[in-house]
């Protein structure tokens, strides 16, 4: 018998584990390959990439590295993206608590429209949501004439900019809030309505602690997205560097001009800052699925509860 | 007498606010791009959107980003399999690392992609003896599509994965049927309508990309220039009312994308309620 | 406080939850809603306290029209059945949340928060808990934090929402005697919801049977159980007659 059961599983091997997964799971050789595979897809598309803009940045040196932050243009192009970025991100931050807050706490005619309308950024072209405004506010488009009489500037200025970042990055909050509310449900907000609260004590004190890391994760893309944006800031400015470049023009303007390793300096920073991003995110969704999952179990409770007491 | 009152206060202001900034950053712009588009008259708008330069862009836009779509519905689907199912080192540094396209902006994206396929550069050093060209070719743009849509398979699928019990295939297995029975006919159809509004996502970024292609594709005319870039080109030249009409085009086809994407989420949806 | 209720209807779309309920409760009284689930009971009780608005009928609190004011002017004490607790709030600041954001010129001071708020602890016996988090408590310790967070304002009526649904047999029995002992002292005039006959016979002063948005009949538990009713009430009592 014993004889059997070490032909059946040798000491040393896991054969014994992987045969009580055969039938649930794919056999080791086909695991370990699978994994092979989607690592080396992940180590050529997404970590090379990476790997070459650091190298790109560092090839002159670390000396021509920090120099190249001392360069006006550059260090213009960052002001730049900065200031963007400071309108753009906390005015749709602000608009994405109110619609979040109205879109999950009351049932409205055209509801589902105004969903519909909030995402429509989402899967327009960049370059579209640049365009937009130059058929609107450019030269020969509909407020371009009377634009020119009171000698305002918006395309190819920053207004114009700030508006094109604006709408490119004008879903993310609200739609990391909006199904996170949807979970939560407003019970906590009706027990703070009958003890006396009003709308703003409500929002302060119950609401905003509940989404704090929901609201944390879809600013962190809000801005990811803002500072990198390329394709709708491209159409909307003059592309004048020490003027009207962000960083992701300024590259262009470097790469454009051979200056490779400006070029990759620039991108490193912006690198840098995807790389923050996604540690942040990944700490956010952790904390998040906490809160999503306590609103959920808050819903649950009353039913499964009982046993503990 | 009827009373219709919003239990929690704010309805108003919230309301308020949203359509406001809705209607000044969205419906607004959005209203006069389909303005310009028909001021141009419908001669002018066909005229547009068939010169054959424009045409020879819709080849490269939607049957480039078609092929990179799919190569990311296989990548994609494996990735989030192995997330969801296997235990391995590493395995929560590669979760965090798929979401590198959303958060690497495209610019960035575009010349480190360009650096890695340039002939005498990291790659296309090894690829030019063999005769294979990557950057300034229709392969370069699918490489940079296939970049930046690869997240969004892998995001629609994992969920459903995880949700799948595992008591099903122990079910089968128990009924008799061989690990691959079971994977062919009780794992894959509930996780079908993901995996293809996985794709249609990935189909619809691509479309609409254009910073990280730009760099790469060289931007030759009837070979690998993309349609948002026609945009560019026309603006330009201060052809509002042409850009309009391809951007129009654009719109019509990014929002048919969108809405088959949302009718097989909802689908598979269904298939997860009754999970 | 006496509540008065005048042909009270609510509709959800086409579905109708209440239907014309007029309702006289007394001053100090204890009355429970009884009925199957979807009777419309809960949104009768949540109409009462401004948690839904009712699309016909009116609403009197001691004589004055309530009818349009909202949940935070009335402030009635209303239990959830899920409790509701602030999840990121200690015990204390959950009791003490309604004394907060009361109008500046009423509100008390930190001192006398506290101090009430700890009085409050000791009636529903967990003194020392105050610094927990609701999730630290089992689940009848947290119902009667959500009594005591209601109760701090010094509602003029509770309004409890199933209080006793999601306890095991023990703890039910209970809180049961602890509320009837609160009120016997107190004299709160309190509502409350529930699907349980002899919870309801047992705690209440009346008994409202309500099935499809309608009462089917009102009565002491005597009355009642004595088979007077319908054949609605006769099946769901199952009263033998």
């Amino acid at each position: 018998m014993a004889s059997f059961i070490d032909f059946r599983n040798p000491p040393g091997s896991d054969r014994r584990a992987d045969s009580a997964f055969r039938a649930t799971s794919e056999p080791l050789w086909v695991r370990r390959m699978l994994i092979g595979i989607v690592l080396a897809f992940f180590i050529l598309f997404l970590g090379l990439p990476l790997v070459v803009v650091f190298q790109g940045a560092l090839a002159k040196g670390t000396e021509h590295f920090v120099a190249a932050f001392r360069d006006y243009d550059i260090l213009h192009s960052v002001l730049m993206t900065l200031t963007v970025t400071l309108i753009s991100v906390p005015a749709n931050t602000l608009f994405g608590i109110a619609a979040a807050w109205s879109i999950t706490r009351y049932r409205f005619f055209g509801r589902q429209a105004l969903l519909a309308l909030i995402d429509l950024p989402l899967w327009v072209s960049p370059v579209i949501g640049g365009l937009v405004y130059v058929l609107l506010y450019g030269r020969r488009g509909y407020m371009g004439p009377w634009l020119q009489a009171h000698d305002i500037k918006i395309i190819f200025a920053l207004p114009g900019m700030v508006l094109a970042t604006t709408f490119v990055t004008f879903p993310f909050v609200a739609r990391s809030l909006i199904p996170l509310m949807q979970a939560q449900g407003c019970e906590e907000e009706e027990a703070a309505l009958t003890l006396g609260a009003g709308g703003f004590q409500i929002l302060r004190r119950i609401t905003l602690p509940k989404i704090k890391w929901g609201l944390f994760y879809g600013v962190i893309l809000c801005n990811a997205r803002a500072m990198g944006e390329f394709g709708a800031v491209s159409v909307v400015s003059a592309k004048i560097s020490g003027k009207t470049n962000t960083m992701p023009l300024e590259i262009e303007r470097l790469y454009g001009d051979l200056l490779f390793a400006d070029a990759f300096a620039v991108a490193s920073a912006l690198s840098l800052l995807a790389l923050v991003t996604l540690i942040l995110k990944t700490l956010a969704e952790w904390k998040n699925r906490r809160q999503f999952e306590a609103g959920q179990r808050a819903l649950l409770e009353p039913t499964i509860e009982g046993a503990t007491n | 007498m009827s009373k219709k009152r919003h239990i929690l206060p704010g309805f108003h202001l919230s309301l308020g606010w949203t359509v406001t900034w809705l209607s000044l950053i969205v419906l607004l712009p959005v209203i006069a791009l389909a303005g310009k588009t028909a001021s141009g008259g419908w001669e002018h708008f066909w005229e547009t959107v068939t010169d054959p330069e424009v045409v020879a862009t819709y080849r490269v836009t939607f049957g480039i980003s078609l092929i990179a779509a799919i190569i990311n519905g296989v990548f994609g689907f494996l990735a989030a399999w192995i997330f969801a199912r296997y235990e391995f080192p590493g395995r929560r540094l590669l979760e965090a690392a798929t979401d590198l396209p959303f958060a690497l902006p495209t610019a960035v994206a575009g010349i480190a992609l360009t650096a890695l396929y340039s002939p005498n550069e990291w790659i296309g050093k090894y690829l030019e003896p063999l005769g294979i060209k990557i950057a300034f070719t229709p392969a370069g743009v699918l490489i940079a599509m296939t970049f930046i849509g690869f997240p969004f398979v892998v995001r629609a699928v994992q969920p459903v994965i995880t949700e799948l019990s595992s008591d099903v295939e122990e079910a089968a297995a128990c009924l008799g049927a061989s690990r691959w029975q079971t994977l062919r006919h009780v794992v894959l159809p509930p996780l079908l309508p993901a995996l293809l509004a996985g794709i249609i996502m990935s189909y619809g970024r691509a479309v609409g990309e254009y910073g990280s292609i730009v760099f790469i594709s060289g931007n030759i005319p009837f070979r690998t220039e993309i349609t948002p870039l026609m945009i560019v080109t026309k603006l330009e030249q201060y052809d509002y009312t042409g850009a309009a009409a391809i951007g129009f085009t654009m719109l019509a086809a990014s929002l048919v994308i969108v809405v088959i994407g949302n009718k097989l989420q909802s689908w598979g949806n269904r298939f997860r309620k009754s999970a | 406080m006496s509540i008065e209720i005048t042909s009270l209807t609510k509709n959800f779309g086409a579905f109708p939850a209440v239907k014309d309920v007029s309702l006289h409760i007394k001053t100090g009284e204890m009355v429970a809603f009884l009925g199957p689930s979807g009777s419309g009971k809960t949104t009768l009780l949540r109409i009462i306290a401004g948690l839904e608005f009712a699309n016909h009928g009116e609403i009197f609190f001691d004589g004055e029209n309530v009818t349009m004011k909202s949940a935070n002017e009335r402030k009635a004490g209303f239990v959830f059945q899920s409790y509701a607790l602030f999840n990121h709030m200690t015990i204390f600041e959950n009791i003490a949340f309604g004394l907060r954001v009361a109008r500046r010129s009423k509100r008390l001071t930190n001192e006398k928060i506290r101090e009430r708020v700890l009085s409050l602890l000791e009636t529903i016996q967990l003194s020392g808990l105050e610094n927990r988090f609701p999730v630290q408590l089992s689940g009848g310790q947290r119902q009667r934090v959500a009594f005591a967070r209601a109760l701090a304002v010094e509602p003029r009526v509770l309004l409890l929402d199933e209080p006793f649904g999601a306890l095991d047999a023990k703890v039910r029995r209970e809180l049961r005697a602890w509320l009837t002992e609160f009120h016997n002292k107190t004299h709160l005039t309190s509502l409350f919801v529930t699907h349980d006959q002899d919870e309801a016979f047992d705690v209440a002063d009346r008994v409202v049977i309500i099935d499809k948005g309608t009462i089917q009949q009102i009565g002491t538990p005597e009355e009642v159980r004595s088979g007077g009713g319908n054949a609605f009430v006769r099946d769901f009592l199952a009263i033998d007659i």
